[in-house]
């Protein structure tokens, strides 16, 4: 058998195993799945925010609509109406009571997109109409409208740590201030979309975009009321993620397979950019107040806050976007004294959910712009300031946990100052367009931490093929951040074989055991380790064919450039995967990896919340035209502490794809909402940043390596997206000595408060 | 409304309504998948395609309006050798992420270099500014358009051109057996060093 040599330049290895099916345009997404025979749904939504539906008023009609071949309404659901994630509070099908606009209350199937959209809009709903409540704090109000969870509240969590009242006392300067965030909209540019099949056994295959095909099977099992073997779900190539196809794909899914099931069909159900918007989950809005307390030199002593999100109508993940706010609440500093609080709020409007950084981006904001002003009370240099409260190894947080041996944090605070050349303006410039420069820090908990510690384990399998070709069966998915990539990358250097001989498979739900979701920047982490696991074993067999043909032991066999070398020779890979196939070693493995080391008191708050933290810090430069309020951001840099990066390209991608969404986070993305109704739900009127508005972000990748991650990697997807907003608008009081408490800052804003300084 | 246009350098003809969105006729009557629906509305061009060589979002383009124009989209592009290498520069330059949004992009960064063979940083923003990325915050798509333009003017010393690199990578994903490495089995597309007479060149195409 030939071999295929390992051929590993720089450009080769920087490509991505899914370059040529992307750039090629075949890469198959949902929309471009084939069926001859294939329905289309629609969905028909509540056009309240609040209310009782008492039917239709022209079912028949619609069911005798050209192409019409279904109507689904909740009464049809054999199994629970009930979408399960965090609770269990979320119908599949509204049944009576609807709470919020664009809540999905019947399902209708035909044989075209039209027509199904025409019985879409044709259908009238018999609805009482209630008052509604939108904003979160106003529904923790005693007289407030009842829309879910205890007196409206989804969740809440506590920290209780040192004694808050002897830490205040020991302050010589104390400052509190309130900061609020708005929505933002994934924007993800494939909307969601399913696919659903009926399987001759009598079970369900479903396809589609989605970043967890675990929770679209048990959502499945549950809605349908079948066993698990009776269902299969498949990724579909997914048109990004960010957090938005974690949950909600689940409800989408079991919509397709009940007209499916109903129709004996497959139904294709993909949502359009308005309908996406209206109905899909959005980060949550929130109110934060943060107090800290300081000692006249500049340590931090005292930390009170409270964090109230908006979670709309249904609890959806909530109560884990509110604690991993809490936890991180503080800042990256260490601070003995803590008591914080965090409400996620039942409201009438659109459930929110999973978004990069998931309760994240709004508390840095608020933290990082405090210690800024902080700083300013002090007389000190907010760079001093940070620096003399920094978390380093042996540090502890502010849940009580020790920071490990892997903690990058100083050294991405002098690579990001260095590289920009930091230095504050003060508002020296004097024409109408003033420059500032602003930095803001972050450290992120991995994964899913003690909350999520159900879900810590991941599976994989690694199969090697007669010719030493590879299958790499994996349960978290490819949804533009690189995993297969990553994982191949992993795969193939324990082997070591090509990269191009490892083919990672899109995760199928019969294929791999539960492995968790992809989300919380856990994936490579948690699905690298998987991997490595597997292949490990593997390579067992390949050792121990090698080692007899060579005369040794397996374990005196070393992997070197794609030979297995020994003293006493050495053998290609592809000859060392002959050999295994001759003797009948085994040539498949499962991997499995799971994580135990985390753990959560709700009493107190206290304990190891996630396994392992990352770092980083950005700075920015921005230029303010003070006549029209306009911000450009001229420069960003972000160091961030990955612990070893394995595809440094894909790295990059993942700092400045993440800077790019924060700074449309900080300056451009506005979500309006009139009574609990998105007026806005479009990509002309809710405006994500185009390359006319942002500059080129500059990634520093500083590598201190984690012992537990596959190669000393920690995670990385979602903290590009925490600091920059702070850190732009850190700058933007640079510039203009104002401080601006919330996003977006728009121009009208900034415009606003320089016309009140000038009054 | 009978409609007759040039689909990819090909007379072709369909029986559709004259208000039916160019982008859905070619997904769905002419099966051409590259040309993805991100909006419907003009705002995110996921679906831009080449109408008489000039970048438009097709799903605001009606059936109607193609009638004997010249309509082409990345596959009508890939027997072109200068798409390869502009592909080629989007692979290493790592700007790829999604890939949903990437036909887009290389439609209009192809438009863009034909009419203008050296663009600097600020016009190939311009011209990409009807794309949305979500993902790549557009750094390393601004990149590979730079990249593909030097390749174009031969620029970069010969050692770092990807196409005198051994043709291995070249090869489709699914040649992966020893056997199948001869010269014959390459795709016109995949330049090989032998294929890059001076009439092959990025750039002597356009």
């Amino acid at each position: 058998m030939s071999v295929i040599t390992p051929k590993k330049n720089k450009k080769d290895r920087n490509i991505r195993v899914d370059a040529q099916r992307k750039v090629s345009g075949k890469a198959k997404f949902i929309e471009d799945a084939e069926y001859k025979n294939i329905l289309h749904g629609a969905t028909i939504r509540s056009p309240v925010t609040h209310g009782c539906i008492r039917g239709f008023k022209n079912l028949e009609d619609i069911k005798k609509m050209p192409g019409v071949r279904a109507v689904v309404k909740a009464e049809d659901i054999p199994g629970d109406n009930v979408v399960p994630f965090v609770k269990e509070d979320y119908p599949c099908l509204a049944d009576k009571e609807v709470k919020f606009y664009g809540q999905a209350v019947a399902l209708v199937a035909a044989e075209t997109p039209e027509q199904a959209v025409a019985a879409m809009r044709a259908a009238e709903l018999k609805i009482d109409k209630y008052p509604g409540i939108y904003d979160p704090v106003e529904a923790m109000t005693p007289d407030a409208v009842y829309v879910g969870g205890d007196e409206n509240v989804h969740s809440n969590f506590k920290i209780r740590k040192g004694n808050i009242d002897e830490g205040f006392k020991n302050a010589d300067v104390i400052i509190e201030r309130v900061y609020n965030t708005g929505h933002q909209v994934h924007c993800y540019l494939e909307n969601q979309g399913m696919t659903a099949e009926p399987l001759p056994s009598g079970g369900i295959l479903v396809k589609g975009s989605m970043q967890c095909p675990f929770y679209v099977h048990n959502a499945l099992v549950k809605v349908l009321g079948i066993k698990y073997s009776d269902v299969r779900v498949i990724q579909a190539e997914t048109g990004g993620g960010f957090g938005g196809k974690e949950d909600m794909p689940s409800i989408i899914a079991t919509h397709a397979a009940l007209l499916a099931r109903k129709t004996g069909m497959p139904v294709s159900l993909i949502y359009d950019r308005e309908e996406d918007f209206h109905a899909m989950s959005k980060r949550h809005p929130a109110r934060t107040r943060i107090k800290y307390g300081a000692t006249s030199e500049g340590k931090l002593v005292a930390c009170e806050a409270e964090y109230i999100v908006n979670g709309g109508a249904f609890c959806t993940l909530s109560p884990i976007v509110a604690w991993r706010g809490i936890i991180h609440i503080t800042g990256p500093y260490q601070i003995d004294n803590v008591k914080a609080d965090s409400y996620a709020m039942a409201t009438n409007t659109v459930p929110c959910g999973a978004f990069r950084g998931f309760g994240q981006p709004q508390v840095n904001f608020a933290n990082e712009i405090l210690i800024d002003e902080l700083a300013e009370k002090l007389d000190m240099d907010p760079v001093k300031l940070r620096k003399k409260n920094l978390l380093k190894p042996g540090s502890i947080t502010a849940t009580g946990q020790t920071v490990g041996s892997s903690c990058g944090m100083a050294e991405t605070v002098e690579k990001t100052l260095d590289r920009i050349k930091f230095k504050q303006y003060k508002g020296s410039d004097s024409g109408p367009v003033k420059r500032g420069m602003g930095m803001a820090t972050v450290f992120y908990g991995v994964g899913l931490g003690a909350e999520g510690k159900y879900f810590a384990k991941a599976a994989a399998q690694v199969h090697i093929k007669e010719d030493g070709t590879v299958f790499v069966a994996i349960g978290n998915v490819e949804m533009g951040q690189g995993a297969e990539t990553v994982f191949n990358r992993i795969c193939a250097d324990i082997l070591g074989c090509s990269y191009d001989m490892v083919e990672v498979l899109k995760p199928d739900t019969t294929r791999v055991p539960d492995s968790g979701p992809t989300v919380a920047s856990r994936t490579t982490l948690m699905g690298g380790n998987a991997v490595k696991d597997a292949a490990l074993k593997v390579r067992e067999s390949l050792f121990k064919a090698a080692a007899d043909k060579m005369g040794v032991r397996p374990f005196d066999i070393k992997v070197k450039d794609g030979k297995y070398v020994s003293d006493e020779g050495e053998i290609d890979y592809v000859d060392a995967v002959n050999l295994a196939y001759q003797s009948r070693e085994r040539v498949a493995a499962q991997g499995w990896y799971k994580i135990e080391n985390v753990s959560f008191d709700e009493k107190t708050g206290l304990g190891d919340a996630y396994p392992v933290y990352s770092f980083s810090t950005n700075a920015c430069e921005v230029e303010v035209d003070t006549e029209t309020g306009v911000v450009n951001v001229k420069r960003l840099v972000a160091a961030h502490d990955v612990g070893k990066a394995i595809h440094p390209p894909s790295a990059e991608g993942q700092i400045q794809g993440g800077a790019v969404q924060a700074i449309g986070y900080a300056l451009y993305e506005n979500l309006v909402m009139e009574e609990g109704k998105i007026l806005n739900p479009s990509l002309s009127g809710y405006t994500v940043p185009t390359t006319m508005d942002i500059c080129d972000v500059e990634p520093i990748l500083v590598e201190s390596a984690y012992p537990e991650g596959p190669r000393g990697a920690k995670g990385l997807g979602e903290p590009p997206m925490v600091g920059p907003a702070a850190a732009i608008l850190n700058a933007i009081h640079d510039a203009t000595g104002i401080w601006f408490r919330k996003v977006p800052c728009l121009p009208e804003d900034i415009v606003k408060e320089l016309s009140k300084e000038l009054k | 409304m009978n409609i007759s246009f040039i689909l990819n350098n090909i007379k072709v003809n369909t029986d559709v309504p004259g208000d039916k969105p160019l982008l859905r006729v070619l997904r769905e009557d002419f099966d051409v998948k590259s040309v993805k629906e991100g909006c419907g509305r003009g705002e995110c061009g996921t679906c831009t395609i080449l109408l008489d060589g000039v970048p438009v979002t097709s799903c605001m383009v009606a059936a109607g309006q193609v009638r004997g124009r010249n309509v082409t989209t990345l596959e009508g592009l890939e027997s072109g050798g200068y798409v390869a290498d502009l592909q080629q520069v989007f692979k290493e330059s790592g700007a790829i992420q999604c890939g949903f949004c990437t036909p887009g992009f290389i439609m209009s960064a192809y438009a863009l270099l034909k009419v203008n063979s050296s663009p600097d940083r600020d016009e190939i923003r311009q011209a990409i500014s009807g794309n949305i990325c979500r993902c790549t915050g557009y750094t390393k798509i601004i990149d590979a358009i730079e990249l593909a333009a030097k390749y174009a003017e031969r620029n970069l010393p010969e050692e770092n051109l990807s196409w005198e690199d051994l043709p291995e990578e070249h090869l489709p994903e699914e040649n992966l057996s020893g056997e199948d490495l001869s010269k014959e089995h390459l795709p016109e597309e995949n330049l090989s060093g032998e294929h890059l007479s001076e009439e092959h060149l990025p750039g002597g195409n356009l």
